[in-house]
């Protein structure tokens, strides 16, 4: 009798977290093999459901497939409930699931005595991955003499089971040819011939394929808490063949409703309605200043590194802060300890090349990337000869770079990471003076992070992170402007959840950063808003410059409670509050953001949610500058309201469907007030903004291969500026304010390990300020354009449609996947810009993406 | 800071893909196509001007059609402070009508050129922002030309430069001179060709390299402020500007729609229209000196 045990496909749910850790079987109980089944030769799976708690223990074990026996099912969970599992873990915590789980019931004939000779012996790989398959059923079996005319039948010699390390023994086989077959029912069967030779012990070495290359056949149900009324969540395979996102995990979020559209796709994240700055992206629970390479090329981490991310849109919870648009959490993963790997991927912007290993009890996990775009520039253009050429010269370089360690320690789980990005850019015009391009970028930043989680029996866990940073920017262009600047932070994090019941939680917390900064900026000087001359030095004025240092201190404590009164156990409250602190501000430096989101499951499968809170965030730091900016702005704040339902739907599908409302004030906003000794203002938190609208979402999630979804955002953003200009008290559109995004992504995986995937995106214009005028420039000989009312014309509409194609070829030894990729196949011609011609009379527009083909190639061990 | 400056970065990248638009070079109608401020009472020659001085404004018109033209001029108070000036606010400058009749502008007068004083009550200002300063610093007077011919209205802008320079003159401050645009050499290509050239008093036929020759001593030395309010010694980087009724300036940089066919450069390559017309070309000393030549080619 042999009991293979297999986790199997589980149905994902609305407000999943983050499967960091899947259950392990750790203590496996035999079932007993039906009498009546074993004597009437019968083999057959069971499939179960086990509810498995935070602890390892099966709380609940049901059969969903009896299999061909009835006495399989009431045997199989008798034995399901006696086993012990290493429990799940979710965003790195413990945490209660619901798995598949095949319990399949083989026949075999009796062992034959242990004293019997071993004969084959050998280990069972998966190939591509090289991983030891375990619970492999191998069975030796040769041709049964028959009865003339009758098909033959084939004799069971002899058959085993693989163990941890892949392996298995076969005993006792007499000499001659005999067939090998292997079963898992995570892969294809396999038959072989060998030959058992006399005396001789044949040692082999079986690579079997799997049903599919998907690593997230486990997939969380849904059992964390949900404590956002929208969160949507990513997991990198479901995404890793989206057209016209390169496999790039965190590219993909613009996909996502209640995200606008960048111009020509540039990864500026704008959340309904709210400015990008606005915006927070956290990598492990360390804000990270930058997404995108050149903003918008390839995100800064190899999506190789990550596990998933949550896209809060809005109404988030109270561990974040220091934000009134969304939050992005992007989780990294732990290395395997199965053995080294590692995967190469090249494509035409860069090449990336990721290594792990396992050290100890736990593992290391390195990548590296650089991109080669300005080696293929330095060869195709024409090179710059300083005293004649009259080329341009464009030079963008990036790279980034992550390193992870994981092991078990402080009674938890300690991961110590280090990651950076380093991107620089020049322009280079023959008239440059020497030494000073007419343009020049570089923006760098580096982290070194320690993060432990543990739990304190089943209902206290604790988070710590602690992170020092680097963030440099040194941008100039040529003599009209320049910042050089240099910060470097601390970053505390701590966060304790105590359980006292399924009812009950609460979550408390520290978020604290300290920086120490320096710059220097130089720069035109500034006019005052919405005058011919508000644009930087380009006219030739004279600049002036600042330059100051300092440090500053933004700590926050947080609070969240999640309770299901007795009274009403369809209900779940989850009240919040954050308390935050910014010693740069010199009014408003304390401000509390309570938040509340409420829960009610109407009937099963459908939720409903609301949620309000408030949002504090303080200026950037540029903002601040003496000679700029305004060092007396007090901290911006957003009330966010939102109003949804959740409807679980057949085929692992569910629809979402939020309504929001945003209403800012006390935006940081351009002014011609003046300080009281004469000098501008330059800004005052005197501006609003007001955002409503709706998302709907119907998403499936990855399973039998095939994964999409449909998003469409109707939002309505606007601002009103400073009473002082002339606008004021209109209230114009946001100047990314989108109405209508609609986008649908589908992809569907073939057991060939074929990959076709689609994406169309139809988005209405953003707005632009139209050109209503002329004055003509007499000191330079160019023209000034005049504005019109701000933001009171569109772009056209959008409209791009991507395919790509991917193939994987599964090799014993590793994987080799390449793939097309079209961008706007339909060759749309998009305005992203208008520029106006010389005298502002005329616009041109300059068009976004061509159709744009691609290649990538990837491999892996 | 560095999401707001990556869009524009990346947009000037984008901008060298695009198709020309109509060349600034090209004069069809009514423009104004450069003005000069000299001070007049000194007989020196000078742009900068200081409180009491006499200013002679002249603008540089192409009316190539030859309607009747008129040109008004105003100025607004001087850009002390952060103040906004209607001479500069999008909101007035929108309606050249709303510009002339707003409450804050002072008229100076009607024609292609204009005298007005400076006046002595701003000589505190003009020193105020001088005393105290580490290195030469100026006031900025706006002034707009507007020219009317037929239903077309154009506006230009200058910035008279008002400086103390008698207070400055024992630091060593020199004293801006407009330019001096002595003729127009033509020939082939030659690196010394407003040297070697041909001056230019008749027809051009076929494509010349044209030069506009200077007055020796026209880039002066000067003191400057750099970024850091320190006080250099700089020369002045002249430039020039060709426009002309017909014809083809060739070899230009196309440097995005915003700077379609606006021709700088010393010398340039043209390839004249059959016919008469006119060309001209300015020189500018980047500290408020302008000077021009006019041709009308026969």
């Amino acid at each position: 009798v042999t009991l293979i045990p297999f986790i199997a496909l589980l149905v994902g749910a609305a407000g999943a977290g983050t499967l960091t850790q899947a259950p392990k079987l750790s203590n496996f109980v035999e079932a007993e093999y039906p009498a009546e089944a074993a004597a009437a030769g019968l083999s057959g799976a069971v499939e179960l459901a086990l509810i498995i708690d935070e602890t390892g223990e099966v709380l609940e074990a049901r059969v969903v497939e009896p299999g061909p026996h009835p006495a399989f099912g009431p045997a199989a969970l008798h034995a399901a409930a006696l086993f012990r599992f290493e429990p799940a873990e979710i965003d790195g915590v413990p945490a209660k699931v619901e798995i598949g789980y095949r319990y399949e019931f083989v026949f075999r004939p009796a062992p034959p005595p242990a004293e019997l000779p071993v004969v084959l012996q050998g280990k069972i790989l998966e190939r591509g991955t090289r991983n030891p398959v375990v619970g492999a059923v191998v069975e030796a079996s040769r041709a049964a003499p028959g009865a003339p005319g009758m098909a033959q039948q084939r004799e069971v010699l002899q058959s085993a089971e693989t163990d941890a390390a892949g392996a298995f023994a076969l005993r006792g086989i007499a000499p001659g040819p005999v067939q090998i077959r292997v079963v898992s029912p995570a892969h294809r069967e396999i038959k072989l011939d060998e030959t058992i030779e006399e005396g001789k012990r044949r040692e082999v070495e079986y690579r079997i394929t799997r049903h599919r290359y998907d690593p997230f056949e486990t997939v969380v149900r849904g059992e964390r808490e949900r404590r956002e009324v929208a969160v949507h969540s990513l997991k990198l395979e479901e995404v890793r063949t989206l057209p016209g996102t390169q496999g790039d995990l965190l590219k993909v979020l613009q996909n996502f409703p209640g995200v606008a559209r960048s111009p020509f796709g540039i990864g500026l994240l704008v959340v309904r309605g709210s400015a990008p700055q606005d915006t927070k992206v956290y990598l492990d629970g360390v804000e990270v200043p930058l997404l995108f390479h050149f903003g918008g090329i390839t995100s800064v981490v190899n999506s190789d590194m990550l596990e998933s991310l949550d896209f809060h849109p809005g109404n988030f919870g109270s561990r974040f802060g220091r934000a009134m648009g969304g939050a992005i959490d992007v989780h990294t993963r732990q290395a395997r300890k199965e053995g080294v790997h590692g995967n190469v991927n090249l494509d035409i912007f860069d090449g990336e090349a990721l290594l792990e290993v396992p050290v100890g009890d736990g593992g290391l996990i390195a990548s590296v990337r650089r991109s080669w775009v300005d080696q293929v520039l330095d060869a195709a253009l024409p090179r710059i000869d300083a005293e004649a050429a009259n080329e341009l010269r464009v030079a963008p370089r990036y790279y980034d770079y992550q390193l992870k360690l994981d092991h078990p320690a402080l009674g938890g789980n300690l991961s110590a990471m280090a990651f950076g990005s380093d991107d620089a850019m020049s322009f280079i015009q023959s008239q440059d003076e020497p030494g000073r391009p007419a343009f020049f970028l570089r923006t760098h930043f580096h982290r070194l992070a320690a993060h432990h989680h543990r739990s304190f029996g089943a209902g206290t866990r604790l988070r710590s992170t602690v992170a020092l940073g680097y963030d440099g920017v040194d941008v100039n262009r040529a003599t009209a402007f320049g910042v050089r600047s240099e910060v470097l932070s601390l970053t505390l994090r701590e966060a304790v959840v105590f359980k006292r019941s399924e009812r009950l939680s609460l979550e408390l917390g520290v978020d604290a950063v300290l920086r120490s900064f320096g710059y220097r900026l130089y720069l035109a000087r500034q006019r005052p808003p919405d005058t011919v001359l508000d644009s930087d030095g380009a006219e030739g004025d004279p600049v002036t410059d600042e330059a100051a240092e300092g440090a500053w201190l933004a700590p926050a404590i947080h609070a969240e409670l999640s309770w299901v009164p007795e009274a009403l156990p369809k209900l779940r409250l989850v009240p919040g509050l954050r308390v935050d602190h910014d010693s740069r501000l010199k009014r408003s430096r304390v401000w509390l953001d309570p938040r509340l989101a409420a829960f009610y499951q109407l009937l099963p499968g459908t939720t409903l949610t609301a949620a309000v809170g408030l949002y504090g965030e303080a200026p950037q730091p540029e903002e601040m500058t003496q000679t700029f900016g305004n060092p007396d702005l007090r901290p911006q704040r957003s009330v966010h309201y939102s109003l949804g339902a959740i409807q679980e739907l057949p085929y692992q599908s569910r629809v979402e469907l939020t309504g929001f409302v945003k209403s800012m004030d006390r935006l940081v906003a351009e002014t011609r007030a003046l300080r009281p000794d004469g000098s501008a203002k330059h800004l005052d938190n005197t501006g609003l903004g007001e955002v409503y609208g709706a998302e709907l979402l119907l998403r499936r999630e990855l399973a039998a291969g095939l994964f999409g979804w449909v998003a469409y955002t109707y939002s309505n953003s606007v601002r009103r500026d400073d009473p002082t200009v002339p606008g004021f008290p209109r209230w114009h559109p946001f100047q990314f304010d989108q109405r209508h995004i609609l986008t649908m992504v589908l992809s569907y995986r073939t057991a060939q390990e074929w990959t076709f995937g689609t994406r169309i995106r139809g988005v209405s214009g953003s707005p632009y300020t139209p050109e209503v005028g002329n004055i003509y420039n007499s000191d330079s000989g160019r023209y000034l354009c005049v504005d019109g009312d701000s933001g009171s014309r569109r772009l056209p509409a959008f409209f791009q449609a991507d395919v790509r194609v991917d193939k994987r070829w599964v090799f014993d030894k590793w994987v080799f996947s390449a793939y097309v990729d079209v961008q706007n196949v339909s060759n749309h011609e998009n305005a992203e810009f208008y520029f106006e011609n010389y005298d502002c009379s005329t616009r041109v527009a300059l068009p976004g993406l061509p159709l744009f083909p691609s290649l990538g190639l990837r491999g892996e061990w | 800071m560095v999401r707001r400056l990556l869009p524009p970065a990346l947009l000037a990248l984008a901008l060298g893909c695009t198709d020309p638009v109509a060349p600034q070079y090209l004069v069809k109608d009514l423009r104004i196509l450069a003005i000069q401020a000299e001070v007049i009472s000194d007989g020196q020659g000078a742009s900068d001007a200081d409180a009491g001085d006499r200013l002679r404004l002249s603008a540089l018109v192409a009316n190539p059609e030859g309607l009747p033209m008129t040109v008004q001029w105003i100025a607004c108070a001087p850009l002390l402070g952060e103040t906004v000036s209607p001479c500069l606010d999008n909101a007035v400058l929108r309606d050249p009508a709303r510009l002339l009749a707003h409450p804050e502008v002072i008229p100076l007068g009607t024609g292609e050129s204009v005298e007005t004083d400076v006046a002595p009550e701003l000589g505190p200002a003009i020193l105020g922002i001088t005393q105290g300063a580490s290195c030469p610093r100026y006031l900025e007077l706006p002034v707009i030309a507007v020219a009317s011919a037929g239903e077309r209205r154009q506006m230009a802008l200058k910035r008279v430069r008002l400086v103390a320079y008698q207070h400055l003159a024992p630091s060593g401050y020199v004293r801006n001179q407009n330019p001096r645009l002595l003729e127009l050499r033509a020939g082939v290509a030659d690196p010394d060709l407003c040297s070697n050239g041909t001056p230019v008093t008749g027809p051009i036929s076929g494509r010349q390299e044209l030069c506009g020759r200077m007055a020796d001593g026209a880039d002066q030395t000067f003191i400057a402020c750099n970024s850091r309010n320190q006080s250099v010694a700089a020369v002045e980087a002249l430039s020039w500007q060709w426009y002309v009724t017909g014809g083809t300036f060739e070899d230009l940089d196309d440097d995005g729609p915003r700077e379609a066919g606006n021709v700088f450069g010393r010398e340039v390559a043209f390839l004249p229209p059959e016919g008469p017309f006119t060309l001209w070309v300015i020189a500018r000393d980047g500290r408020g000196g302008t000077s021009w030549q006019v041709y009308n080619v026969p």
